[in-house]
């Protein structure tokens, strides 16, 4: 996966050690074999992705794909999805959210601020796998910029 | 009500008595005017019974005129007066008669002397004027001569005048009788008129007073209407809040439940992937092992069953951990609440002391401030959530500070105190506020362990207690926690039953 001739790094944000381990296994059987910068909650997340001092700028230059939990243990994954999508040079990012929330309002609500993928993580684990294998041909067709 | 109850009924009684009297006075009021008419009715007769004697007295004189005039002059035109007397005296003494029954003293003797005086003096006429008639003056002369007539006339004028004397005392005596009636029903109307301005002032007090009371009763099921709405009005208030807890605490519990239940399943499913290799090795029974099945096995057998193994552990132990804060928080809600006399400023030393070590470690210091009297409140309840804040405070204390933590208790009304427990830690962001109190959430860096279990729990003991919990807080500043407490949960839990 490639921007530019770059290499793009996927952030993955989630405090859950057992499902980040899952998504990354899952990830590398789809093919993907890009970087992932693992962050366990919202606060060193957005440290990486905005700078301490919140400004963006870390992030000009970068090639990112951003897959976001919205059960963050200090903030919600939709604070994070807000500033990442009000930030002028993080807004062109794209995110997928990845997470076991599956309220209407929340995945509409998520659609409005920007996210660019949904995605429901089934308890079925082969439901599951199937839906990172469909992320990892997503990712192939997707032009990061 | 009592009071306005007792004042109708007092209002009534009057009323009642006033009427009573009205009617005695309209009935004496009839009594003394009968008896004027009756007084009245027999002083005319006793006028009748003076005039009839009086003109039987002139009658009589009538005859002796006209005797006296015809045996002067033998002109028969004197004869006239007789005659008229002579048919008027029997109509005269009947009427007397008749009339005499006023008289109480003479009746059958006085008139049997009068007929007998009236029969003399009216035969001795009768025989002058016969002589006269025929001729004989000279002995109708000697007849009168002989003087008999006189002494006859002057009884009948003596009887009479009795009579009219005797019927003159009774007049008199009758008309200071009317006189008194008339002063009596006098009186008596002056006594109604003032009973019937009693009577009628009662009544219209005794309306006014009813028309007060309906319109204060009216007043008091507005009041009542307008206060029951409110209170309606309250309790679907908490209700739906209830009611949109219990939604966001089961949402949070299925969700939050659900995490490690996709690690449980996705992990056995790995372990299954990860047994494949390893059963390829282990019972290849005869055929040929590969090397890349050797590597695959120990790979397998290094890595991934290890590993799914310790996430399946854990992921158990997380669930059972999730499902025993859950249990925790609905004990405390069920738990019986013991109302007591509890001293802040004891509980507040309490607490502070508690931290009083980690506090000396790092240079901090804790001030308690009470200006409540005692609570009566449930104490478990209060020492745990102020246990909890002040635990919290001390966690997550900025690290680059000694902490200054602050215990103040305020009374907020005449029926609930305000407790703050502030900090100079390192606050909360505004967007977290609401969050920190929800089950199994945190704020800030995760630098400190925990299960954010803390805060929704001192929010249920403290909404148990019929209170709140609220937050003020900037980040990287310091936070004040302030538990809003009733005075008495006695009262509390009395309104919560009714």
């Amino acid at each position: 996966m490639k921007a530019l001739g770059k290499e793009v790094t996927i952030v993955m944000v989630e405090d859950d050690e057992g499902h980040a381990r899952l998504i990354e296994k899952n990830i590398r059987r789809a093919g993907v074999h890009n970087e992932i910068v693992p962050f366990a909650d919202g606060t060193s997340a957005l440290d990486f992705l905005l700078g301490k001092d919140r400004s963006g700028e870390a992030s000009i230059g970068r090639y990112l794909l951003i897959l976001l939990d919205l059960n963050l243990p200090d903030m919600t994954g939709i604070d994070i999805l807000e500033k990442v999508k009000t930030n002028p040079h993080t807004k062109h990012l794209p995110v997928v959210i990845l997470t076991t929330t599956d309220d209407e309002a929340e995945i509409k609500r998520c659609y409005d601020l920007g996210a660019n993928v949904y995605i429901t993580k089934p308890v079925e684990y082969e439901s599951f796998a199937n839906a990172i294998r469909q992320l990892g041909l997503f990712f192939a067709v997707l032009q990061v910029p | 009500m009592q009071t306005v109850n007792r004042k109708i009924k007092q209002t009534a009684i009057l009323l009642l008595l006033g009427a009573t009297l009205l009617a005695i006075l309209a009935g004496s009021s009839t009594f003394i005017s009968f008896r004027s008419n009756a007084a009245f009715e027999k002083t005319i007769a006793e006028r009748q019974l003076r005039r009839t004697a009086a003109d039987l007295l002139s009658a009589l004189q009538d005859a002796e005129t006209g005797q006296r005039g015809y045996l002067i002059t033998l002109d028969p035109a004197f004869l006239e007066p007789y005659q008229g007397a002579r048919t008027r005296i029997p109509e005269l003494r009947a009427a007397l008669e008749q009339r005499l029954v006023m008289d109480p003293r003479r009746g059958e003797d006085l008139l049997a002397e009068l007929d007998a005086l009236i029969d003399l003096r009216m035969g001795l006429i009768e025989t002058t004027l016969e002589a006269a008639g025929a001729g004989d003056v000279p002995t109708a002369r000697a007849i009168v001569g002989q003087g008999q007539g006189k002494p006859a006339m002057d009884r009948v004028r003596e009887v009479l005048g009795e009579v009219i004397a005797a019927s003159d005392i009774r007049t008199s005596a009758l008309v200071s009788v009317q006189g008194r009636m008339n002063r009596w029903l006098q009186v008596a109307s002056v006594l109604g008129g003032i009973a019937m301005l009693a009577v009628v002032g009662s009544a219209f007090v005794l309306l006014a007073r009813q028309l007060r009371a309906l319109r204060a009763a009216e007043d008091q099921l507005r009041r009542l209407n307008v206060g029951l709405e409110g209170r309606v009005q309250q309790r679907t208030e908490d209700l739906m809040r209830a009611n949109q807890e219990v939604q966001r605490f089961a949402y949070i519990v299925t969700h939050d439940l659900r995490a490690p239940l996709v690690n449980i399943m996705g992990f056995t499913s790995e372990l299954e992937t990860a047994l494949k290799p390893l059963q390829a090795y282990v019972l290849a029974d005869g055929e040929t092992v590969t090397e890349d099945n050797i590597r695959d096995a120990r790979l397998a057998a290094a890595e991934d069953l290890p590993e799914a193994l310790a996430f399946i552990r854990s992921s158990t132990r997380k669930m059972d951990g999730l499902i025993n804060a859950i249990l925790k928080i609905s004990r405390d809600g069920r738990r019986e609440l013991k109302p007591e006399r509890v001293d802040l400023k004891a509980l507040a030393e309490q607490a502070a002391a508690s931290v009083a070590h980690q506090l000396g470690e790092t240079g901090g210091e804790a001030q308690i401030d009470v200006k409540v009297p005692p609570l009566v409140t449930d104490r478990l309840s209060v020492e745990q959530a102020l246990g909890n804040l002040v635990d919290n405070a001390v966690k997550y204390a900025s690290p680059g500070r000694p902490l200054r933590l602050k215990i103040r208790a305020v009374p907020d009304g005449p029926r609930m105190v305000r407790i703050e427990v502030e900090d100079n830690g390192r606050g909360i962001a505004d967007t977290d506020h609401e969050r920190v109190f929800e089950l199994f959430r945190r704020s800030g860096s995760q630098d400190q362990a925990g299960e954010g279990i803390g805060l929704a729990h001192v929010r249920t003991v403290v909404r148990n207690l019929g209170g709140e919990i609220t937050l003020r807080s900037v980040h990287g500043q310091g936070s004040t926690f302030t538990l809003h407490l009733p005075v008495d949960l006695r009262a509390v839990l009395e309104t919560v039953r009714t």
